[in-house]
């Protein structure tokens, strides 16, 4: 596999080598207050048109004839530039623009990087983290994976998710990457919040379909989430109090122009979340969650950089209880004092060096071994203790059970940038992984002599290796196309899976600023998600592929037009077809819980489809900016032996789905913005009626008739997702007051999230016992406060 | 400025309606559920009652005024006679023959019709006996002590192991079993029905469930399988009367009590996956079928 993957690369090289021929303008883009990478910036030669976008660290290259130019920079929410010279050999320019939170005047005079009728990509969303920063949001807490939630095609799931479910998806189909490298539970407090502190974000893009050939491993999304490197001009800090959490920010030069540094850190209080959180969870002894961003960056010189990253965020949450009776117990009056705690802790830990080299004017590569980390541990103690009032004994009966899911990645990619010229943007590389399960391991042990201890599931250890090569080519001015494969080896207990991904993405442009798009992707996942309950509960179980269960698979097909308005407004239409292989869910009646027989043997294995079509609008500069989405959409999921062999919809198959946000800035204090969003209810499995029944052989006869006891009410459910819960829809918004006293900028913000108290199903409780439904629902109106100083 | 607060104002007044807890009842088209205790040489009886919500609202109708029919090979068979209640809690009405009872090979078809509900129809076909070699002998002797957590009260008894052995051949096609054990005091109470079905324990086999199992791990090949029965010394007469019997039944029954065991199991854990209803009884729910045996009578004296 290696040696095939060298071979790729040489072909590449030698093949693009052929396309160096006229002279080469590159360098980098930065914003000139930090010197943060400007990733997607746009840098057009004005006098031909030609241009090209800066990659994740900001660097380019744009070929032009040996004559003089005149190129322009721009990015979104920053000030234009125009550089004018004469080109002779080879030039490196590094140019810094000017954010427009800088101006005097709000308004902001940039474009954005490429706009969607010119890019060849379908389904790519590209939020700018200042539009990230206003969106409101719950608690006040800005949040940057709620805000992809916004988009068309995209959703959570339930009430407070950060899941990313894409276009019909589960939630382990989205690749959630921080700097290039996976990370595996991205949420807080049962995904209440993302791991993200969004101050220390730099760049976010979501990819829902036409998937690049660099991109692999999961079947319907990609969340590409770029931190940033640090301020390397001044020292800098900015301090955030909400109501729930706080956060801090501190960054820097070390060494003026070559070293950076930049430390994040977010910690929780979460009392005011007790009685909510109790609606889910029970009484709550304590609940915490933190989390840590560090990154230092050195520039050794001109063409060569180094990243070290790293992130710790977890969550810790203890439920205690006591209580005491008094029983009769052989006879004898005792007192029976009873006493539990349970534990639940997740926790990412994610590592990473990264190093960057310019290897000439047209080709730059980034190398990046990493460490990603998830460990989930669910601990159960329970006590008894029992005295004995006359003869003054006792008796005490312990009891533990703990529950750990564990999965640690290591892995090394390189990926390669070639620009040869303005016809060809060529991207190619390679990666290797070593993936290690722990897959929902229990045991058990106590006094009762009931108790054993077990332990079912065996450490699982695989490995994956990866090549792609892409191209964005424009064919001709009308037509442009990004063409890839993407290769993969995984070996897993013996068995090795190989898969050849092409991926192929078409625009051709019409007049008016139009393009039609079409895309088709194949995608394979080899690592998945057990799911036990709707509630995001981390119990979800991260398994691999084995030799049997065989890797997910997708295709998707997309088609849609784009057209940009006025050079500031962007609409889209989207249609998509997806269909998905090897599935797999717990098996009926099975629970995450047991441990009588390992996770393979309590899965099916099946398969899906979503299709549906996307309108979205999208404003990125000026005073009144947002977007707006709606999804029209069918999910469905088929397995032999669930729901008696018959296609069903998914939990969360959503037909009808409108979110808006607009942010509106009045003056340079005061800016405003709203979020309105609706969704059709989600499809859950309830009982429908029950009817009487007994078991196949009743245990006894008298007289030829059966025994009279063996009667039983049986629960009828009459298939899966066989009810809708009522629509979801909320109301937020957001006022945010800025102002600035000497070398300090201050900024209040006010939000309500569900401001017209609607009470949104969370999930629908059923109890046995007095077969009744409740409806529970999350969180009525809250209102927030935050306040922020930085300088 | 004014007229944006005051559209959000009317928007929250409008939807700011009163909340309830309860959510309104999904089920309220009730369905003839039917249950089954029918086997080859046996007269047919059948169970029926009507089912209800699963939130309490509604009564429950036994439906004794049911008209039940048999039908075999598409023939008119027989109406079945109402017989009484069931004494258990879910008080199920009764239907028997007295003359009728299915036979291997034929396709049977009941109807059940009651005013107020559409008519409930079930179909199967009765599958052949399949003949096996059986043996019942005996294990070992176990002593053990039991103590009465309530009382402190402590017994010693004996436990008595004995192995049971299926020995057959899996015919062509998809076939599914049932190995059943039943003791009697005489061997008359075989024929009158005063029969006690006994636990077969199979601790090796995960793919049996409550003594069920398809063919799809055996399929046309000749087996044997082994089981336990504990018997205790203490509680029995100085001798007992076994029929061992290899039951086959209709993939319907199969795949019915399958999910019936799982969802029974399921509903008392709330992490568990629920378990969808399956049932061959078109506008009703539960089981039209019956078992064809093959069986033998051993006589056990004790020592």
């Amino acid at each position: 596999m290696v040696r095939n993957c060298l071979l790729l690369l040489l072909i590449v090289g030698f093949y693009t080598d052929l396309h160096a021929q006229s002279r080469t303008i590159n360098g980098y883009v930065r914003d000139q207050a930090n010197g943060e990478s400007l990733i997607g910036a746009t840098i057009v030669d004005t006098k031909r048109g030609k241009g090209t976008t800066s990659n994740t660290f900001g660097f380019y290259s744009l070929s032009v004839p040996g004559d003089s130019v005149v190129l322009s920079y721009s990015f979104v929410g920053y000030s234009s530039k125009r550089i004018s010279l004469r080109v002779k050999n080879d030039t490196s320019i590094i140019v810094t623009l000017q954010g427009g939170r800088l101006l005097d005047e709000v308004t902001v005079t940039g474009e954005r990087a490429e706009k969607i009728h010119e890019t060849s990509r379908t389904g790519t969303v590209n939020l700018p983290v200042t539009q990230i920063k206003k969106v409101p949001t719950f608690a006040g807490e800005q949040d940057v994976l709620k805000a992809l939630q916004l988009l068309p095609g995209v959703s959570g799931g339930n009430e407070g998710s950060s899941n990313i479910l894409v276009r019909g998806g589960t939630p382990d189909q989205t690749l959630v990457l921080m700097d290039g490298v996976p990370i595996y539970n991205p949420t807080h407090v049962y995904g209440l919040f993302s791991s993200f502190n969004p101050d220390a974000v730099n760049n976010v893009e979501l990819v829902k379909s036409g998937f690049p050939a660099r991109y692999g491993g999961r079947l319907s999304g990609i969340a590409d989430i770029t931190l940033r490197e640090g301020n390397s001009n001044r020292f800098s800090a900015q301090a955030t109090a909400g109501v729930l959490a706080s956060r801090i920010v501190l960054e820097g030069p070390i060494a003026k122009g070559r070293t950076s540094f930049l430390v994040s850190g977010r910690a929780s209080y979460l009392t005011i979340m007790k009685p909510y959180l109790a609606d889910i969870v029970g009484s709550i002894d304590g609940y915490s969650f933190y989390d840590i961003n560090a990154k230092i960056n050195h520039r050794f010189n001109s063409k060569n950089r180094l990243y070290a990253s790293f992130y710790n965020g977890g969550d810790h949450m203890a439920l205690a209880d006591s209580f005491s009776s008094t029983d009769s117990i052989k006879g004898e009056e005792a007192t029976v004092t009873s006493k539990f705690r349970d534990v639940m802790e997740w926790n990412n830990l994610v590592t990473s060096l990264r190093w960057n080299h310019e290897i000439n004017a047209t080709r730059f590569f980034n190398v990046t071994a990493y460490v990603s980390n998830y460990n989930l541990t669910i601990e159960n103690q329970s006590s008894r203790h029992t005295d004995f009032q006359p003869s003054g004994r006792s008796e005490n009966l312990e009891y533990r059970y703990k529950y750990l899911s564990r999965i640690n990645d290591v892995g090394i990619k390189i990926d390669f940038d070639h620009i040869p010229n303005t016809k060809h943007y060529i991207r190619y590389g390679a990666a290797l992984i070593r993936h290690e399960f722990d897959p929902g391991i229990g045991a058990a042990a106590g006094t009762d002599s009931l108790v054993t201890a077990v332990a079912k599931n065996s450490l699982a250890i695989t490995t994956e290796a990866n090549a792609y090569i892409e191209d964005d080519v424009n064919i001709t001015s009308q037509l442009k196309m990004n063409a890839g494969l993407h290769t993969v080896m995984y070996g897993v207990s013996g068995k090795t899976y190989a898969g050849i991904q092409p991926r192929l993405s078409l625009r051709y442009a019409l007049p008016n600023n139009i393009a039609v798009k079409a895309s088709y992707s194949y995608m394979q996942q080899f690592l998945q998600t057990l799911v036990s309950t709707g509630m995001g509960m981390p119990t979800e179980l991260w398994v691999p592929v084995t030799d049997k269960l065989k890797p997910q698979n997708s295709q998707q097909v997309s088609l849609g037009v784009a057209q940009t308005i006025k050079h500031d407004i962007e609409i889209s239409v989207e249609g998509f077809h997806k269909t998905m292989n090897n599935l797999l869910e717990y098996e009926e009646g099975t629970s995450y819980m047991d441990n009588d027989k390992p996770w393979y043997d309590k899965v099916e294995s099946g398969r899906g489809k979503s299709y549906g079509v996307e309108v979205f609008v999208q404003k990125k500069v000026g005073r009144l900016t947002g977007f707006l989405g709606y999804t029209l959409s069918w999910n469905k999921r088929q397995f032999d032996n669930i729901n008696n062999g018959e296609w069903y919809y998914y939990r969360f198959d959503r037909r009808h789905d409108f979110k808006s946000t607009a942010n509106f800035q009045l003056n340079k204090h005061w800016d405003f913005s709203v979020t309105w969003i609706y969704g059709t209810g989600n499809a859950v499995t309830v009982p429908m009626s029950i009817y009487a029944a007994n078991f196949p052989s009743p245990t006894s006869y008298r007289n030829g008739v059966p025994n009279a006891d063996e009667g039983f009410w049986a629960t009828e459910y009459t298939s899966r997702g066989n009810y809708r819960m009522r629509p979801y829809h909320r109301l937020d918004f957001n006022v945010n007051y800025s102002f600035t006293t000497r070398a300090f900028e201050h900024r209040i913000a006010l939000g309500c999230y569900n401001t017209y108290n609607r009470a949104n199903p969370f999930y629908l409780q059923y109890t046995v016992d007095n077969r009744r439904f409740n409806q529970v629902t999350l969180f009525p109106i809250l209102p927030s406060l935050s306040y922020s100083i930085k300088f | 400025m004014k007229r944006v607060v005051f559209i959000c104002v009317l928007i929250a007044l409008a939807a700011c309606k009163d909340e309830f807890d309860v959510f309104e009842v999904p089920g309220k088209d009730f369905k003839i559920a039917i249950q089954s205790f029918n086997e080859v040489g046996h007269p047919w009886y059948i169970q029926t009652a009507v089912s209800k919500s699963a939130a309490p609202i509604g009564t429950l109708d036994s439906l004794a005024n049911a008209v039940v029919k048999i039908y075999e090979d598409e023939k008119f068979v027989e109406q079945l006679k109402f017989s009484g209640m069931n004494g258990h809690f879910v008080h199920p009405a009764i239907f028997r023959s007295s003359t009728n009872s299915p036979r291997p090979g034929h396709e049977y078809k009941i109807t059940v019709e009651a005013p107020g509900y559409p008519m409930a129809i079930g179909t199967y076909k009765q599958p052949e006996p399949v003949p096996a070699e059986m043996t019942f002998k005996f294990h070992s002797r176990q002593r053990a002590s039991y103590t009465n957590l309530e009382t402190g009260e402590s017994f010693i008894t004996y436990r008595m192991a004995y192995e049971v052995t299926f020995t057959f051949t899996d015919p062509p096609g998809e076939n599914f079993y049932d190995f059943n054990l039943e003791s009697a005091a005489t061997e008359e109470d075989f024929a009158k029905g005063n029969i006690s079905s006994e636990l077969l324990y199979d601790p090796f086999n995960s793919n049996l469930m409550r003594g069920m199992t398809d063919d799809s791990q055996i399929s046309e090949q000749r087996v044997t399988y082994k089981f336990f029965y504990f018997g205790y010394e203490a509680q029995m007469s100085q001798s007992r009367w076994f029929r061992i019997s290899l039951r086959t039944m209709p993939a319907e029954q199969f795949k019915y009590s399958s999910k019936l065991i799982k969802g029974y199991l399921a509903s008392y854990d709330p992490y568990s996956q629920p378990v969808t209803t399956y049932t061959n009884v078109e506008n009703g729910l539960g089981i039209f079928s019956a078992y064809t045996p093959y069986s033998k009578v051993v006589n056990v004296t004790f020592e």
